[in-house]
């Protein structure tokens, strides 16, 4: 079964949100509200971030800057928090054991991240090892792509897209806004004792992890997040359409399965394409490595 | 279903947990230690540091149940003395005020075992991510292997892009 890359029953995030999370990510991309959370506010949603690619493209991929900088979490608890995700992730999937992999995918990992305002941050990568098709970013810097992903891919400018695109939530904060936007923050700030820090702690790791592996990001998180993996993409010299190659695949992935399920609520990939795809074509549609034959000396698709 | 089922429900885990040690007296979460007290390491093991804050260097490790004398406080931190005379900063979470007498019993579902593998393969992260991997029976060592994986690969960076005509050295 093939599940689609980040976001699942995103409009489902949007309802259950609270009008903090809201304004929050109001802050981050404007948009029409009303428009998202019905599931039909594609067109106010696609000028907003529109708006956003015509700007400097340098702030694209700084990192994320949003109206709740106030939280009370430093640097380190923020560290932390994305540590915390990732070991709720890799508890579930597990890593996959090939430790070639492994490097491949963070060395992938360390070109695209250097190329981003956090070129010295904490960044880590991991292959889970799941047949399922996924990718999480935990905040701060925390990467993990499964396996069953890995299978989907053709060449390494596919695999690129896919991280750039993880790289891009982690860089615009995404994942931090769900803890700083948690009623635990909020607590974080006022414990004075070592148990009630670790109780306000544990429900933002929760909260995160809730949005991170099971919710997902809303619509304009997700297209946020594509087109900052796309000026990554160009900026490394990998060729942006991979990612589109990969992203169609999900999408035929997404109709194969027909409607219903998990992937009722999902906001649609084809939207996703075509942001992708007009910002690629915004830039000239500059091409770039795809490195298939490396690819398929670190990816086999072979029987185990 | 991971082993957390909601946000909220796992909160509700954490904060019954804690609650219960408390409640419990013998576990090392939530008992405010004095200066002058006798304490006890309640993890596997445990760095005293030279300044209080995670970013303090390690000076000495201490195993689970060694008996420390504590110096002075600030806030959370606890400047300890161990039977060596090396004195050095610990969070107050990692101690107890009695020997513990298997994992951190407050915390359901742990066992011994895992909390050992925690304590050994947690030293790369965070004292506040190690400490809830620890008080949820979770192991960060995969985590901590993703952190050393890609401070080894920086050493290969410039040859893996120059390979693919990527990064520094796209064409």
């Amino acid at each position: 079964m093939m599940r689609v890359i980040c976001g699942r029953g995103s409009l489902k995030w949007w309802r259950a949100g609270t009008l903090a999370a809201a304004a929050a990510v109001l802050a981050l991309v404007p948009l029409n509200m009303g428009g998202c959370a019905g599931g039909g506010g594609i067109g106010s949603l696609g000028s907003a971030v529109g708006g956003a690619v015509g700007g400097p493209t340098g702030n694209l991929i700084s990192a994320g800057s949003t109206a709740t900088e106030a939280a009370a979490m430093g640097p380190e608890q923020e560290d932390a928090l994305g540590q915390s995700v990732a070991v709720a992730v890799t508890s579930t999937y597990g890593l996959d054991t090939n430790s070639k992999l492994q490097r491949y995918v963070t060395l992938v990992g360390l070109t695209l991240a250097n190329t981003s305002a956090k070129a010295d941050g904490n960044w880590a990568f991991g292959v889970l090892a799941s047949d399922d098709v996924n990718a999480f970013a935990g905040p701060n810097g925390y990467i993990m792509v499964t396996r069953g992903a890995l299978m989907q891919m053709d060449d390494e400018s596919e695999l690129a897209g896919v991280v750039a695109h993880e790289i891009g939530h982690v860089l615009r904060s995404h994942g931090l806004e769900a803890a700083k936007n948690s009623k635990f923050a909020k607590a974080l700030g006022q414990a004075a004792q070592a148990s009630e820090q670790l109780a306000a702690f544990g429900g933002a790791v929760d909260a995160t992890t809730d949005v991170v592996m099971k919710k997902g990001y809303g619509q304009p998180q997700e297209i946020d997040a594509d087109l900052v993996a796309v000026e990554l993409l160009t900026r490394a010299g990998y060729d942006p359409n991979g990612y589109v190659r990969f992203l169609k695949k999900m999408e035929a992935g997404e109709k194969s399965r027909g409607a219903g399920g998990v992937f009722s609520t999902h906001p649609g990939v084809s939207v996703r394409i075509k942001k992708v795809q007009d910002s690629i074509n915004k830039r000239g549609n500059p091409g770039g490595a795809t490195l298939p034959e490396r690819f398929r000396r670190y990816v086999s698709k072979g029987p185990a | 279903m991971p082993f957390f089922d909601s946000s909220r429900a796992g909160s509700r885990r954490v904060r019954a947990a804690l609650v219960a040690a408390v409640l419990a007296g013998g576990a090392s979460i939530g008992l405010a230690q004095n200066v002058g007290d006798t304490v006890y390491v309640s993890r596997p093991s445990l760095m005293l540091r030279d300044k209080k804050g995670a970013s303090g260097v390690e000076v000495a490790e201490v195993k689970k149940n060694a008996q420390l004398k504590v110096m002075a406080r600030e806030e959370k931190w606890l400047l300890v003395q161990a039977a060596n005379g090396v004195q050095g900063w610990v969070l107050e979470t990692s101690l107890s005020p009695k020997k513990v007498s298997g994992g951190i019993g407050a915390f359901a579902g742990m066992s011994e075992t895992s909390g050992a593998d925690v304590g050994a393969a947690g030293k790369g992260l965070r004292e506040q991510a190690e400490q809830l991997a620890v008080a949820r029976g979770q192991n960060p060592k995969l985590v901590d292997g993703m952190m050393d994986e890609s401070k080894a690969a920086r050493a290969e960076i410039d040859q893996f892009m120059r390979d693919g005509g990527i990064g520094e050295h796209k064409k």
